[in-house]
């Protein structure tokens, strides 16, 4: 028992820690990686482990001797070995310590105070699910309830008299054998899709993809705790458009000119083949400089309000700035429709420092 | 006589002014140079717009016009800033450079963009953006033998 109080303790403290600098792994996505799609590590660098500190044996100390009024408590005066030098010993090293999504995606929930996302359209899709809850006679030897096969055994032995307590043996029959069984239940499961669209022409630079890579890491683990299963896409354009993997998502960059409309093309083919609305939730988060070509932007728009907007529950845009500053597709959004499109946040992301403020903006909503 | 003889001869005879704005226009062959200038004296002038329109561009494939980028980029050495190809509209044929880094300050980035389209035209502005601001052309402001030499670079870019 003591061990598990010590290490819940210490989970209480870690969880402490990723809480106070939350704000510090939004920003410099300090995230080493993601193992699987369970576990994240991250380090603490100033996690203090107690320790004991020994004092100088042999001169003298408090409640030692009689001492005389201006006596000094403690040693006190210049240490010994004069002015210190550079010591010789390895720092200290950063604590990785591995925490699971659920469990940052609840500390971001309660740190940004994010309110749980309600479901909309037709939410539930019965999914059948099995769980170890029950006890049989017969079953496979693998599944075998040992505790439960001994205690029969035990109880059949004093009931006829064969149990000696000298001689405590129990010898289980076939009757006394248990066995775990299963009960399947429904489980209503929400289905969820979360569609990422990102500019890659070649305005975008290696640091702008790096902010949105981290504003899409919170934004996944934030949804992936509010749905079961997940499902996430991912489409990148420049001039054209496509639907591609995480990893090219991530890595990929093309010189070529920014036409948004063909992402939301591709968006709305995507929904309308394989994510019907009656059936989904979807969710839409863009990222762009916002550099657009001229003329893109009115299709861009009649696209969004007709074809996008109708069908999903919530559409994020986030300019990240180019080096330029020239984005001007997010004023372009905000004339079109004002405040006047609960559905419809969008955000400027200046730098990895905006990350924070834009997520809870995205994620406030709870739509 | 060259596009740049000329442009030299056409500014010569410009009165020099710090207010209001002259559209200077010259044709050579089938090129025809026009500069929004908003300021001249005797030494150095301010533009708003410096393009170049040529029936040879628009003949140009987006490789040929990519090809003209490059060139130009490697010619306009003399500017506030290097300038190179960002992002390449095969849609509209249109190759993009900018200045490259762009020009920071605190309160301001500035940078120069230049468009070879296949619309014909090759255009050369300046822009400025504030924060939180739309980005806004401002004048470049250049020696009259540098806006010759630019004159002369498009033209020879151009083909």
């Amino acid at each position: 028992m003591r061990i598990e109080h010590d290490l819940s303790r210490f989970k209480q403290i870690v969880r402490g820690k990723i809480r106070q600098n939350l704000r510090k792994y939004v920003t410099h996505g300090e995230l080493i990686g993601r193992k699987g799609r369970e576990l994240v590590s991250i380090p603490l660098p100033q996690l203090d482990v107690p320790h004991f500190r020994y004092g100088k044996n042999g001169s003298g100390g408090v409640g030692q001797g009689d001492g005389e009024e201006g006596t000094q408590l403690g040693p006190g005066g210049e240490s010994p070995g004069g002015a210190g030098q550079a010591g010789s010993d390895p720092g200290a090293h950063i604590l990785e310590v591995e925490v699971s999504l659920e469990e940052l995606a609840l500390i971001l929930g309660e740190e940004l105070e994010l309110p749980r996302i309600e479901p909309k359209g037709k939410p539930n899709i019965e999914q059948k699910k099995a769980r170890y809850s029950s006890v049989r006679r017969s079953g496979p030897e693998s599944l075998r309830h040992f505790k439960r096969t001994y205690m029969e055994a035990l109880r059949r032995q004093i009931s006829s008299n064969t149990y000696a307590p000298d001689s405590p043996r129990i010898v289980p029959i076939r009757d006394d054998k248990r066995y775990r069984a299963w009960t399947e239940t429904e489980l209503p499961e929400a289905n969820a899709v979360v569609i990422y669209m990102m500019d890659v022409s070649g305005s975008m630079t290696d640091d702008q993809k790096e902010i949105v890579r981290t504003a899409a890491f919170w934004l996944d683990t934030w949804l992936h705790s509010q749905y079961r299963g997940v499902e996430t896409r991912y489409i990148i354009h420049d001039a054209a458009a496509k639907e591609v993997d995480e990893e090219t998502f991530y890595h990929t960059r093309e010189s070529g000119g920014t036409r948004i409309s063909s992402a939301y093309k591709v968006c709305v083919d995507l929904i309308a083949r394989e994510f019907p609305p009656t059936d989904w939730n979807i969710y839409c988060f863009q990222f762009s400089d916002g550099d657009n070509w001229g003329e893109d932007n009115e299709k861009s728009l009649e696209l969004l309000t007709d074809a996008l907007l109708p069908q999903v529950n919530l559409f994020c845009y986030g300019q990240v700035e180019s080096p330029y500053g020239s984005g001007e597709y997010i004023r372009s959004l905000e004339h079109a429709f004002g405040d006047g499109v609960s559905k419809l946040i969008v955000a400027e992301i200046e730098n990895k420092e905006a990350v924070y403020p834009c997520l809870k903006r995205f994620l406030g909503t709870g739509v | 006589m060259t596009l740049k003889k000329q442009l030299q001869r056409a500014i010569a005879n410009i009165p020099l002014f710090s207010s209001g704005e002259h559209l200077l226009e010259i044709s050579h062959n089938a090129q025809k140079l026009r500069c929004q200038l908003v300021a001249l004296d005797s030494l150095a002038c301010s533009f708003t717009k410096l393009a170049l329109h040529a029936d040879t561009l628009a003949a140009m494939s987006l490789d040929q016009l990519k090809r003209t980028a490059e060139q130009l980029s490697t010619r306009l050495t003399y500017l506030l800033e290097p300038i190179s190809p960002i992002e390449v509209d095969a849609h509209g044929c249109v190759v993009q450079l900018r200045s490259n880094p762009p020009q920071k300050e605190t309160d301001r980035t500035s940078y120069y963009e230049l468009l070879v389209s296949r619309s014909g035209e090759l255009s050369l502005c300046r822009f400025s953006r504030a924060p939180g601001e739309q980005r806004q052309i401002i004048p470049s402001q250049v020696t009259r033998e540098v806006l010759a030499r630019l004159a002369a670079d498009f033209s020879a870019a151009a083909g």
